[in-house]
Parts: C-alpha cells; sequence; structure tokens
C-alpha cells in the first residue's frame, strides 16, 4: 500500500472499475458526501475533500496499512444481483492490485463491501 | 402510466385514484419509480395550482419542486387517508403560503387602491381590452395579503369549497369566508374602472 | 411579517376594507355576494339599486376572473419533464432509512437495500395476469435466525439468514384467490433466486384489494375483504444461492 494513493485517487480507481463491471448501472450518486451530512435542496454535490468519488467511500485502516471500501451500486435489471456484487468485489480487488495501485506487484489489502441500492 | 391528462381543470386527483394510492404505497417503502410516476401524473395540475398562488410560473416550478421533495420525505408517514392528490394540494398550497409571506410587500396596503382606468381607452379590441384587464387583475392581487390571496384564489380560480379550503389552509370555515369576502372587496374596487 | 393576518382576530379591518360592510339599504355586502353565488332569488336585490351595483362590481371582477382562466395554459402545455426531473435527482440522492438485507454466503459482504429487492418483487408479481403487487416487506426471517449466533454486521443491516416477504396484492375479482397466492408466491421464489440470489424462507400473501373488471376496487365487498388474509405461508427449503 503506498501513501502516495491519496483515498481520493483510490476512490476513483475503485469507482471506473465498478462502473465497468456488467450489470452495474451507475453507482449511487452522492452517497459519499450524503454520509457526511444531510442534504437539502441542492446541497451535497461537489464537496471538497470528500474521501470517495459518488457512491464509493474508502477509508484507511487505523494502525495497518489496509483499506475498507464501500461500493453503492445500483444495478440494471436482467442482471442477478448476487452475481454482480461478485464480480465488482473482483473487479475492484484486481483494481487495487494494478500497477497504478501501488507499488508494482504490491497489491493493496482491502475489505470490500458491496451494497446493491436500487435495480433499474 | 395510464395518465388522463383530458379531465376537468379543477379535479385535484388523478382519474384513478386508486392508481395513485397503490404507486403511494410503493414510493412509500422506497421505489423512486412509482414516486416519479406520481410525479408525471400530479405536477401539471399542481403548477398550475402554484402559478394561480404566486403569480409567477418560475416561482412555481420551485415551489412544485420542493413541495414534491417534501412528499418524498414524508410519504413513509402517509397512511393513505387522505389521496395522494389532495395531499399534495395541501402541501404545496402551504409552501405557497409561506413563499408568499416571506416575500416583501410590494404594494402600500393601507389603502383600497383607486380604481384604475383602462390603459386601452381609445378604440380597443375586445381582445386587446381582456387582456389588459386580466393584467390589471394579476397586479391587483399582488396587493392582497398572502391568506386572502390564497383564500381567494382557492376560492374563484380553483372553485373549491369553502369547507376544503379551510382544511387545506388549517383555519375555520368563517375566517376563510371573511378572507374571500376582503379578497373580492379590495379586487372589485381595484377592477371598478373596468366596469 | 407585518401584514400576517394570522394570530389576530379576524375582525381587524384589513387594508381598509372593513370586516362588515353594510350597504345603504340594510343589507350586508358579503351576504348579497353570498347568495349571488347560490341561485337563490331575492325580491330585494332584484329590485335594489345598491345591490344591484354591489353584484356589477362582482360580475366585473368574476368576468375578469373567467378571462384569466381562459388565458392559462393548457394543463398538457406544462413542461412538467424538466420539473420531474429535478425532482427526481434530489430524491435519488436521499438515503431513505431502511433495512438491508444480506447476499450472498457469510464470508461475503454483500447486501441489497430492502427498496430494491421490494421492488424486483413487485416487478415479478406484476406481470401475472389481474395483479398488481402493493406494499412489499423484506426481512431476515425471524424463525430462521433465532438459533443462529448473532454474527458482526454493518449497522442498520439485517442479520444474516433467509428471508421471509410479505407482499399485498391487489387481484381481479374473477379471479381464484389461492391460486393466484401461489403463483405469487412462485414469482417471488423464483426472482429471489434468479434476479437476486436471496434466499427465501417464507412468503406471506395478503389480498388488499379486490378489482373489478375496470381495475377499480369492488367498492361493496372491499371493507369485508380488505382485511381477509391469504396467509398461506409455506416454509420452502433451504435452498442455497446458486
Amino acid at each position: 500500500m503506498t501513501e502516495q494513493q491519496t483515498p481520493r485517487a483510490l476512490a476513483d480507481l475503485v469507482a471506473a472499475a465498478v462502473l465497468a463491471t456488467r450489470g452495474v448501472a451507475f453507482l449511487r450518486p452522492g452517497l459519499a458526501e450524503l454520509l457526511r451530512s444531510s442534504v437539502g435542496l441542492g446541497a451535497g454535490r461537489g464537496t471538497a475533500g470528500a474521501a470517495g468519488a459518488s457512491g464509493v467511500r474508502v477509508q484507511r485502516r487505523k494502525g495497518s496499512p489496509g483499506v475498507d471500501i464501500e461500493v453503492y451500486v445500483v444495478l440494471c435489471r436482467g442482471h442477478r444481483a448476487l452475481d454482480v456484487t461478485r464480480a465488482v468485489r473482483s473487479a475492484v480487488v484486481e483494481a487495487l492490485a494494478g500497477p497504478t495501485a501501488g507499488e508494482p506487484g504490491e497489491a493493496t489489502p482491502a475489505q470490500v463491501r458491496v451494497t446493491v441500492t436500487g435495480v433499474v | 402510466m395510464p395518465g388522463d391528462r383530458g379531465r376537468a381543470p379543477e379535479e385535484t386527483d388523478a382519474p384513478l385514484p386508486h392508481e395513485d394510492a397503490l404507486l403511494a404505497v410503493r414510493a412509500a417503502e422506497g421505489d423512486e419509480a412509482a414516486f416519479e410516476a406520481l410525479v408525471h401524473r400530479h405536477a401539471p395540475v399542481l403548477l398550475r395550482l402554484a402559478t394561480r398562488l404566486l403569480g409567477s410560473p418560475t416561482e412555481a416550478e420551485d415551489a412544485v419542486q420542493e413541495a414534491f421533495v417534501s412528499a418524498w420525505r414524508k410519504l413513509p408517514e402517509f397512511r393513505g387517508d387522505a389521496r395522494f392528490g389532495t395531499w399534495m394540494h395541501r402541501i404545496v398550497t402551504n409552501r405557497c403560503l409561506n413563499v408568499l409571506r416571506s416575500r416583501q410587500p410590494v404594494t402600500a396596503l393601507d389603502n383600497v387602491p383607486e380604481p384604475q382606468a383602462p390603459e386601452h381607452q381609445v378604440s380597443p379590441t375586445r381582445a386587446a381590452e381582456a387582456h389588459a384587464a386580466v393584467r390589471d387583475l394579476s397586479r391587483a392581487i399582488e396587493g392582497l395579503s398572502p391568506e386572502q390571496r390564497v383564500c381567494w384564489v382557492l376560492r374563484e380560480l380553483d372553485g373549491e369549497p369553502y369547507e376544503s379550503i379551510a382544511e387545506t389552509v388549517g383555519i375555520s370555515q368563517e375566517a376563510v369566508r371573511g378572507r374571500v369576502f376582503r379578497a373580492r372587496r379590495y379586487l372589485t374596487e381595484a377592477m371598478a374602472g373596468w366596469r | 411579517m407585518a401584514m400576517n393576518e394570522d394570530g389576530t382576530p379576524d375582525g381587524t379591518a384589513f387594508g381598509g376594507v372593513p370586516e362588515e360592510e353594510t350597504l345603504p339599504c340594510g343589507r350586508e355586502l358579503a351576504q348579497v355576494w353570498e347568495q349571488a353565488g347560490t341561485d337563490e332569488p331575492d325580491p330585494h336585490t332584484a329590485g335594489c339599486p345598491h345591490c344591484a351595483e354591489a353584484l356589477r362590481a362582482l360580475r366585473t371582477l368574476e368576468g375578469v376572473v373567467a378571462r384569466a382562466r381562459v388565458d392559462e395554459p393548457e394543463e398538457r402545455q406544462w413542461d412538467t419533464a424538466a420539473l420531474a426531473g429535478r425532482v427526481m435527482d434530489v430524491v435519488r440522492l436521499e438515503l431513505r432509512p431502511g433495512r438491508t438485507l444480506a447476499l450472498g454466503e457469510d464470508d461475503e459482504d454483500a447486501w441489497i437495500v430492502e427498496a430494491a429487492a421490494a421492488r424486483t418483487f413487485r416487478a415479478a408479481v406484476d406481470v401475472l395476469p389481474g395483479v398488481r403487487a402493493g406494499s412489499c416487506r423484506v426481512e431476515t426471517d425471524p424463525m430462521s435466525t433465532a438459533t443462529a449466533a448473532p454474527s458482526a454486521r454493518p449497522p442498520g443491516r439485517l442479520p444474516r439468514g433467509p428471508a421471509r416477504v410479505r407482499i399485498e396484492v391487489q387481484v381481479g375479482l374473477s379471479w381464484n384467490l389461492r391460486l393466484v397466492a401461489d403463483d405469487v408466491r412462485a414469482r417471488i421464489v423464483e426472482a429471489a433466486d434468479s434476479e437476486l440470489g436471496l434466499r427465501i424462507a417464507a412468503v406471506d400473501v395478503v389480498v388488499a384489494d379486490l378489482l373489478d373488471e375496470t381495475g377499480r376496487p369492488d367498492e361493496a365487498d372491499e371493507e369485508d375483504r380488505l382485511d381477509e388474509e391469504l396467509d398461506e405461508e409455506d416454509r420452502l427449503g433451504e435452498g442455497g444461492p446458486r
């Protein structure tokens, strides 16, 4: 794991991997921001410094090199939810193991939680 | 959605209230698509109501939008005692009442306005004259208090019975009658030039 | 705001308009106007110049009001698409507090919110002829988890275990309720497996409304049958996820 990778950058990496997964319609918009504050009309968008793209939340673990990743996805109807969550998990793990994720050949230990928030 | 838009203008409720009830139950349980269908079904009537109450289509859109968002938040408590359309009608009306109350008074309200002379007295066409009268009416309505305005619009433009206005606004029927009367009194004076 | 009338007694004059106004003939103006709206003939008003003048003023106003209504855009001309889009943008951002169900095996950290599962089940049931799904609640079956050791789970998430579904349906009058309930149950079990990967312990089917041929509730029978619950719960086998 990689001190040079900010949680924000990791979140963007994860988001790209999730969105490329078959059966994922989109990431739950704005959820990372929403978790921080209640939202009114027009608020909640584009919060600066949020450690996550919309629908992805990345938190470093205290005292260990790993990260906790939460992914909130809306699925396309016609894809089995459980299968998609498994594919999402694989995609995230793979993305974190890739060369852009940190030191070459060094995977980021991550706990990945996938939550389906909708089906469209 | 089996929405029928060709109904009489004063019907606030959609033609299939039962369909509304079903959609409302679904939306209350977090079904966004069901709520979207309700928005499409009820937005036209509510936009017209809000435009009548506020006099500005732009402000009306904002009010209706906020009313729907607030309805979405409150839906889990919506027990279906009232019809969804009636419930929305009430939320929009109260939203508009608050908007009117927060406005700065634009007219001096101490006096009944002087009768306004029609602007097109020199051989106006009937259509132009009618148009000018409507414009004068809109201007005169701005002189009403928020409460008078809401009661008068619901009574005279929406054709609602006093009873349901009282329920919507949360005041007694007598208070509604008093406000409608004073609004009429004010507006007949303002429109005296058109007699 | 100063002009707010609420909270003040209604007798207060507002804007120079008195609460009551008596015409020179002794009639109350408010009453004359009210009566004009009821079409009740009044011999006095018919012959009184003061009342006639008051009514003329009202008719003038009503004429302009009628014209204003004609000038309004037709209902269908309102642009509701943009409005609905903005409303739904906000709605989709909202976090509805709700239950979240576990998907997959114990060592998987995969979840689905109850609303998404319910929506899938409603859609599965809606394809049955003469059936519309209403309320649909999904939770972990308490009987299946009663003996299980409590496992650590994030707040707001239900314990792992097969789910119990309670669904309310509107059914056409002519349908055999027992068969419909069986069909509804089968559709849900099938959708839970093929579309979600959620194990089902039981499905409770509640007939909430009987609809006549027009799709409207059968008013006469509704009262009696509203509470009729076809609680034909089946304990289903423990079918694991595929």
